[in-house]
């Protein structure tokens, strides 16, 4: 008996022993996370990568409402612009870095698609097409403050490509990026063997539909054809050229074809989308009311002098008895430092009165702001419901195109400026009518035809053919209130707007210096630790040849390859 | 007796046939008990006795009694305890014995737990292992075992959690062999293998902290804890043992005359006595007059509330922002804060005889905490732990351990949900808590007061600790069975199974905010279940050839595998549709599901260890291991899954050796090792990285979702992944002098981590952010000095000192080509992080939001000299409040990020005194560490707006301010003149002409008219704020000496309590945390209170209040 035990215990230690000499098969299977997959639909990664572009929450607080805004005069701090608000650089530009999350994802459609068999594949030619002129879109719109950046080798490390890639100089970019929307459009036009699984839902700018993204292609060639209009007149003539001779259903003709990423509420519901603290700027509103604008009531909040409020202010005998609500509630806030920190401006126009009513307490101020809801439709109205309204993201509207083919007509290439700039006027109006409708803006009232005819007839809005880049300018940098990157863009190509414009920009000052307005993005000092140091320092010396490339690669008064004086 | 002694039997054979054995029960073996005592016939408790060769034995009760079952007449007890000399007795034909142990100050017999939980020789070890008793664990009243270790372990870092009693501690042992976020040892409880994990907060430091395993362990029940810090110690745990193995034995049942009942309970008191240094002369405002209502009264500023820079406290009457007359007056946020408490309550029962022992244990915790939101702690432990032997051949050791836990709302570690970050941020002086604390209902409508009527804006806070409760469970069941097996007199099997089975069940009520209180309300749940399990067999051998050489060997094998459950979650999804119903179906719209499956694990490994020992003076150890691991694997079944590692030590003892010592030289060894120890990495790490996985739903703009998926991760996964390997080498000193009066024990390690398995950064432009290496080499070096000395001893009175010390040296000696570091952890958001740099320290301190320095260049952009080279940057921030000039951060000027130091300290350094006085005793415990940096988000963010008295200076002209007229032509008395110079390119206008004033002494620009001073307001807050705060002057060397605990206790002299059936009776005093003796940590900021327990933490953001616990306890036994 205790031989048996012994032999036993020894038994169970030898098949203890046998356990750990294992199946691997049996570790394996183990280490595998059910929720992993090794595949998903391609149109995912579309999806993917258009939130992406347009859902940067830190690009809307850092880069938009904090700098561009404010640098563009569309917008300032509460209190006014203050200091050298121009030089502090701190957190700007998150596009980069979206760029390549976004763009790897782009590439992620074609590489999902390779996987599919034969036949399968087949259905995806225009998925791949779509995937690449988004791809392109957003490879400009960072090179467009970047200068030279990796894109031909870009983006392909996990599927065996390089960590380490060379940089493309932004002609050669440009250059590239108009093939690649050739190719795609010719494509996207060109009837296929195969059913094409459609985007669908998956797309927030067409729904899938191939024949708007043609349109959206060959605007897009143009836009980037007339960036370079100064450093590469040949190359971007012949674009332009090619583009006005497609046929019209091939080039954007009315607001339902422009490109706009149009979504929910909550996709920019975040704290940083938060634009209650933008004011609206005395330039722009001055503008607008002389003008009777009929977008005035879509960009800007009234100020908080309507008659209730001024009742309040009397019962305080805070305001004479009998006062009544101003006609002009809209009042822009001084983008000049030295003007807002002016002792008599600040009593009068920066300092809000606090009345009580009833067990609430009112903040009363003589400022206007901009339409919150412009920017972010989920914010609360004075009552604190949350709105519902959708989300609208310009990326190239019709009112965008229609101010490219007047200042390329006015540039002398094509014809028909004055039309196209009062299309571009009359489609603006209506698309942000549209917004103002459709985002819930607060305190605004749907544009009349009437309006629309009266403004146009406005000698500062009338086409006049001698200030004809002035006009067309100013009126495309009000239009693009809601892409001040494309606005300060078309300051930087044109000049305008500037102190002497139809819609005037004073020049600022601090301390009575004149503040310079940065041109472009401070670019990362090369660490010669970084992996990728040799391509970035050999990119880098390359722009710093250029003239205007600034004191040293952080410095955002420099100027990229298409930015000539 | 008799009676239970049968019901354990079938238990025992119960559980027998559950592990799926049957044997026969032989009978022939026999018992040996009696009595050891001192040469005067005193009996000595807790002397250890062993069956020679064999882990069999245990320790003499209070009476000096023992009893024990041994296999024949051969048999050889081993008798040992400190102090005496160690005696071996033949057994022969006795049953009853008397021992007495002769004192000895020659020698040293101390009995180390080590290995597999196996006894081992002190004098043999190779290496150094520190064991703490139980006792001091308990007296500590400290729910988290993990806490009472501070400061009695050389080499032993603790940090604990901030918030409440559930919080996870840090554990650090010889600093960071790995990069790893958890660098804490495996803890080893009954053969079980539990591994603390890391909780905590996120870089912005909201976060409520449930805390990791280690709170289910209940002290009561443990018997000691040996803490092996070295490879040569740990390398038997295998992977998990990287960063070294804390053993814990539990109790054992002893022999007693009768059933042993034993009560102790325990009462503890925790009070908040200080936060951060409030300034409490002035109230909210910028101006200090107060403003006029129309009446005439003076009011609060409305406009300025959140400053404090307003008027003076005087205690007048002011009308407050919401319309009530309140006196003027600094609030007090200690009294905010609540009384916690520590009481437990533990029964024990335990018996044995010659062949069987149990104790059966039962504690109840309830521990609540200083927060006033019901943090608590409430912990049911069940223990039970019973041996029996079975016939001649078996023995067996059973024991199980279940823990319910249940628990609620643990403090918010930082930001707006911590009190003290939200009273000293934004908040100012003047804020009545106490009135907000019972005043945050609108009663009107339901929800919670808002806009005018949440005047400081604190509704919201008060909302969450009152209204909003998470509460969880966890129960633990824990059970381990060893068969031991003595197959021939010199050869012992052990079969060893144990399991451990977690259950985690929480919800989380949130009651809505709004009108009707409805809105903003929610009800989650959620359940898990893991459990893992292990299987061990060992055989081991003892053999003495001839008279010189003992010699054992022991080879064994286990297979250890932790399997993850799915997490069950659901929740309502849009609200509540009848506010204050918590149900998922009262959820508005489909409520939330989602069940993800918890990692799962496999460990296989095979060893052999043994020594061989020369004249019981040389001792030569050796061990060896093979692991194979399942996270090494790949799903296509390839992968280099299997690791050996082996160790090799040796001991000598000098003083045997040596026979011309000076007597005052009581004993010397000299002991070195070197040891592999091997590890792998996450699970499922190999087989997910760089593929995708399901996202959350997309809201189309109609409202429909959307389902979405995309790539898992950024990081190119490696197919060839390697195991990591540290080594290290150990070199001692055990020296003991005048009949151990005085010992020194020194130690000194180089440990070589190599291989890490890490995630390093790619350029982002290859599409991805890292990739996953197998490389690196981190050295961890350092000494351990732990001294004992004991400088009186007299009948009476015995006074025993400790001196713990050590030092270690973190250095990163590389990574990988093309990397030249490793992101650890992260503070302010990403604003300053914590990194490990190739050839610096691990956890360097890093920000590009340090002050600019100032640097002179030519024309061409080449340093020149300039007086003003090093001197802060003064400049214009974008973000500065009302534009006026401030620091530059060093990002924001060209110069990048700054090193501000090492987050690790330069040494610690404890003492432990204690003192036995007749029937009193009295301890004293201090420790310290000096060294290594901190950052404050308190510190930062309370400076913005006046709260804390380091924005004092400069107010008004009686506190040093700067009289001067501002820009609006009113004179004022609050400037400040920063020091520092202006940065290049600050350009003014003089007299119509644009001059720089670049490398200018702000105070010459002041002098020549050019600027004006700064108002305080705006100096301290463009300093400090969110937008353009400098935070290296947040981050601060954080040393401290702690007066960590004192105690009294009491043994009630037998002859008071003997008439009522009382054994013994010991009452007790204790105080922790008392007091810091010394601190640098800057403006009172607590140095403790890190947001979470991961291993490159520097960080807190609000944390908790300073606390001390005053508590005590008594213990029965009849």
């Amino acid at each position: 008996m205790k031989t048996y035990s012994k032999i036993l215990f020894l038994a169970s230690l030898f098949v203890l022993g046998t356990m750990s000499s294992c199946d691997k098969q049996d570790f394996v299977d183990i280490n595998v996370d059910p929720d992993a997959l090794s595949s998903i639909p391609p149109e995912n990664q579309f999806a993917n990568a258009s939130r992406g572009i347009h859902g940067q929450d830190f690009e809307a607080f850092y880069d938009f409402y904090t700098r561009i805004m404010p640098w563009m005069q569309y917008a300032t701090d509460v209190r006014g612009n203050q200091g050298a608000f121009t030089t502090n650089m701190s957190n700007f530009s998150s596009r980069y870095g979206a760029l390549y999350s976004a763009g790897t994802q782009l590439y992620d459609v074609e590489k999902s698609v390779e996987k599919l068999a034969d036949n399968e594949q087949a259905r995806f030619v225009h998925m791949i097409r779509i995937a690449r002129i988004l791809k392109a879109y957003y490879a400009f719109y960072v090179s467009d403050i970047y200068g030279s950046i990796p894109y031909t080798e870009a983006f392909q490390a996990r599927y065996g490509g390089t960590l380490t890639p060379a940089y493309d100089s932004q002609q050669s970019l440009f250059a590239k990026l108009d093939e690649e929307i050739k190719e795609a459009v010719s494509v996207l036009k060109q009837a296929q063997t195969a059913p094409q699984v459609t985007l669908g839902n998956y797309d927030s700018y067409f729904g899938g539909d191939a024949s708007k993204w043609v349109k959206a292609g060959n605007a897009l060639r143009l836009k980037i054809a007339l960036r370079q209009i100064k450093s590469d007149q040949a190359k971007a003539t012949s674009i332009i050229n090619e583009i006005l001779a497609k046929p019209a259903t091939e080039l954007m003709d009315s607001n339902a074809d422009g490109w706009v990423f149009t979504a929910n509420q909550a996709f920019t519901a975040g704290g940083n989308w938060n634009p209650t603290s933008l004011r609206a700027t005395k330039p722009i509103v001055d503008f607008m009311w002389e003008n009777k604008d009929p977008r005035l009531d879509a960009f800007v909040a009234p100020n908080s002098y309507s008659q209730n409020n001024i009742d309040l202010l009397i019962a305080a005998k805070l305001l004479p008895a009998g006062t009544t609500e101003p006609s002009r509630r809209y009042v822009g806030s001084f983008t000049s430092p030295d003007q807002a920190t002016n002792p008599a401006i600040r009593a009068t126009f920066y300092s809000p009165i606090t009345v009580k009513s009833g067990d609430n307490s009112i903040v009363i101020d003589t400022l206007s702001y901009l339409q919150p809801r412009l920017f972010r439709p989920a914010e609360a109205d004075a009552s604190g419901v949350a709105g519902k309204g959708l989300v609208y993201i310009p990326v190239i509207t019709y009112s965008d195109y229609c101010f490219m083919r007047a200042e390329i007509a006015a540039r002398g290439i094509g014809t028909g400026a004055k039309e196209w700039y009062e299309k571009g006027i009359v489609s603006s109006i209506q698309w942000y009518d549209m917004v103002g409708l459709k985002s819930m803006l607060t305190n605004y009232t749907a544009v009349t035809q009437a309006e629309i005819d009266a403004y146009l007839l406005k000698p500062a809005v009338a086409y006049d053919a001698a200030k004809a880049l002035d006009k067309i300018s100013s009126q495309a940098y009000l239009h693009f209130l809601k892409q001040p990157s494309e606005g300060w863009a078309t300051w930087k190509r044109t000049g305008y707007p500037n102190p002497s414009s139809s819609v005037a920009l004073p020049v600022y000052t601090n301390n009575n210096a004149v503040l310079i307005t940065p041109r472009r993005a401070p670019l990362p000092l090369p660490n010669e630790n970084d992996q990728n140091y040799a391509n970035q320092k050999a990119a880098y010396d390359a722009m710093a040849t250029q003239p205007g490339f600034g004191k040293d690669p952080q410095d955002a008064a420099g100027r990229v390859w298409w930015d000539k004086p | 007796m008799r009676e239970k002694s049968t019901s354990l039997n079938r238990l025992v054979i119960l559980l027998l046939l559950l592990i799926g054995s049957t044997w026969s029960i032989a009978q022939d073996r026999k018992t040996v008990s009696g009595t050891v005592t001192d040469k005067d016939q005193n009996p000595l408790p807790g002397v250890n006795y062993l069956i020679k060769g064999s882990s069999n034995g245990g320790a003499t009760d209070a009476n000096g009694r023992f009893s024990i079952s041994v296999g024949s007449s051969n048999a050889v007890l081993v008798f040992s305890s400190i102090g005496f000399l160690s005696k071996e007795v033949e057994v022969g034909n006795a049953s009853q014995l008397s021992v007495v142990l002769e004192e000895d100050n020659k020698t040293l017999n101390e009995v180390v737990i080590t290995g597999f939980g196996m006894a081992q020789d002190a004098r043999k070890l190779a290496y150094s292992a520190q064991t703490i008793d139980g006792g001091a664990l308990t007296r500590t009243n400290n729910p988290n075992l993990v806490n009472a270790l501070q400061g009695k372990i050389a080499g032993v870092m603790i940090n604990q959690g901030a918030s409440g009693p559930m919080s996870s501690s840090r554990i650090r042992i010889r600093g960071n062999a790995s990069l790893s976020p958890n660098t804490q040892p495996l803890f080893v409880v009954d053969g079980v293998l539990i591994r603390p994990g890391t909780t905590g907060a996120d870089s912005w430091g909201g976060a409520q902290d449930f805390g990791n395993i280690m709170k289910n362990i209940n002290p009561d029940n443990i018997e000691s804890m040996s803490v092996l810090k070295g490879s040569a110690a740990s390398s038997l745990y295998g992977s998990e043992a990287l960063n070294g193995v804390v053993i814990i034995q539990t109790k054992k049942g002893r022999e007693t005359k009768g059933l042993g009942v034993s009560y102790n309970h325990s009462s503890s008191f925790e009070t908040a006595y200080k936060i951060i240094d409030l300034q409490n002369q002035f109230g909210a405002g910028l101006s200090p007059a107060f403003t006029k209502g129309t009446d005439g009264v003076d009011q609060v500023d409305a406009n300025n509330w959140f400053y404090s820079y307003g008027p003076e406290f005087k205690d007048q009457q002011v009308r407050d922002i919401d319309g009530r007359m309140v006196e003027w007056k600094a609030n007090d946020p200690i009294k905010f804060f609540n009384t916690g408490k520590y009481i437990n309550h533990n029964v024990a029962v335990e018996g044995g005889n010659d062949r069987s022992s149990f104790r059966v244990s039962y504690s109840n915790l309830n521990n609540t905490s200083v927060m006033p939101s019901g943090t608590e702690m409430k912990r049911n432990n069940f223990n039970i732990r019973a041996t029996q032997k079975i016939g001649k051949i078996f023995s067996l050791d059973v024991s199980t351990d279940y823990t319910s836990n249940n628990l609620l709302n643990p403090t918010n570690q930082g930001s707006s949900y911590n009190p003290i970050f939200k009273f000293v941020y934004y908040r100012p002086r003047n804020l009545d808590i106490d009135y907000w604390m019972s005043n945050y209902i609108d009663t009107n409508v339901g929800g919670r007061k808002r806009n005018a009527n949440d005047p400081y804006s604190v509704t919201d806070f008060m909302w969450e600790i009152n209204e909003r409760k998470r509460t969880r469970n966890e129960k633990v069941f824990r059970g381990n069975i060893d068969l031991t097996a003595k197959i021939t007199p010199w050869l012992t099997g052990l079969l060893r199974s144990n399991l451990q089975n977690e259950i985690y069940t929480g919800e989380y009520k949130k009651r809505g905010d709004g009108p009707r209180f409805s809105g903003n309300d929610e009800y989650s749940t959620y359940a898990t279940n893991n459990n893992q399990y292990r299987v061990q067999g060992l055989l081991s051998a003892t053999k003495t050839f001839g008279e010189d050489f003992d010699f054992n060997f022991s080879v064994g094998g286990e297979t250890n595998k932790i399997n993850g459950g799915r997490e069950f979650r659901n929740g309502t999804s849009g609200g509540l549709r009848i506010p204050e119903v918590y149900s998922l179906s009262n959820t508005m719209n489909v409520a939330s599901a989602s069940a993800p499956l918890g990692i799962s694990k496999r460990t296989d490994a095979i060893y052999a260890y043994g020594d061989l020992t020369y004249k019981g003076m040389l001792t030569l150890n050796a061990s060896y291991r093979r692991d194979w691991t399942s996270t090494l694997t790949y799903k296509n079944g390839t992968g280099d899954w299997s690791y050996d590692y082996p160790s090799v030590g040796l001991s000598w003892i000098a003083t045997e050796t040596l026979k011309n010592v000076p007597t005052w030289l009581t004993f010397g060894k000299l002991r070195a090792s070197f040891g592999y120890t091997g590890g792998d990495t996450d699970a499922w790490s190999t087989n997910r990285t760089g593929i995708y996985s399901p996202g959350d739903n997309y809201t189309l703009p109609d409202g429909t979702p959307l389902a979405s998926y995309g790539f898992r991760d950024r990081t190119l996964p490696n197919a060839n992944l390697k195991n990591r390997l540290a080594r290290e080498l150990e070199l001692g000193t055990d020296i003991r002098f005048f009949n151990n009066r005085l010992g020194i024990d020194f130690t000194f390690y180089n440990k070589i981590t190599t291989n890490e398995i890490l995630t390093v950064t790619v350029p982002q432009e290859s599409g991805l952010t890292g990739r996953i290496i197998n490389a690196g080499k981190i050295r961890n070096r350092g000494i351990e000095v732990l001294l004992n000395a004991t400088p009186v001893k007299t009948e009476k009175l015995n006074w025993t000192t400790t001196f713990n010390f050590s030092r270690n040296r973190n250095k990163i000696l590389e990574l990988t080509p093309g990397v030249d570091n490793y992101e650890l952890s992260l503070a302010f958001g990403n604003d300053v992080r914590s990194i490990a740099r190739v050839g610096g320290d691990y956890g360097t301190i890093t920000t590009s939001y340090a002050y600019a320095t100032y640097q002179a260049k030519d024309a061409s952009g080449n340093n020149i000299d300039n007086p003003s080279n090093g001197q802060k940057v003064i400049g214009a921030s974008s973000n500065a409040t009302d534009g006026y000039p401030t620091y530059l951060r060093s990002g924001s000027y060209g110069q990048g990020s700054k090193d501000l130091g090492t987050m690790l300290e330069k040494f610690l350094l404890s003492n432990i005194n204690s003192v036995q006085y007749g029937n009193f005793n009295f301890g004293v415990q201090v420790d310290a560490k000096i060294g290594g940096l901190m950052a404050s988000g308190t510190h930062q963010y309370g400076s913005s707006n006046g709260s804390l008295k380091n924005s004092l200076p400069g107010r008004n002209a009686a506190l040093g301010g700067v009289t001067f007229t501002d820009a609006s032509g009113n004179t004022r008395d609050d400037g400040i003149i920063p020091e520092g110079v202006l940065a290049d390119g600050y350009k003014v206008s003089v007299d119509g002409r644009e001059m720089d004033l670049g490398g200018m002494q702000y105070s010459e620009a002041v002098s020549k008219g050019y600027l004006k001073p700064i108002p305080a307001y705006a100096y301290y807050e463009n300093l400090t704020q969110w937008g353009s705060g400098i935070r290296e002057y947040s981050v601060f060397e954080n040393s401290w000496v702690s007066l960590r605990e004192v105690s009294v206790g009491y043994n009630i002299p037998a002859s008071l309590i003997n008439k009522y059936k009382i054994q013994s009776l010991r009452v007790g005093l204790v105080g922790r945390n008392l007091t810091y003796l010394y601190m640098t940590a800057k403006d009172g900021v607590n140095p403790e209170g890190l947001k979470s327990n991961n291993a490159g933490e520097f960080a807190e953001y609000g944390g908790a209040p300073f606390t001390r616990n005053l508590g005590f306890s008594v213990n029965i036994g009849f």
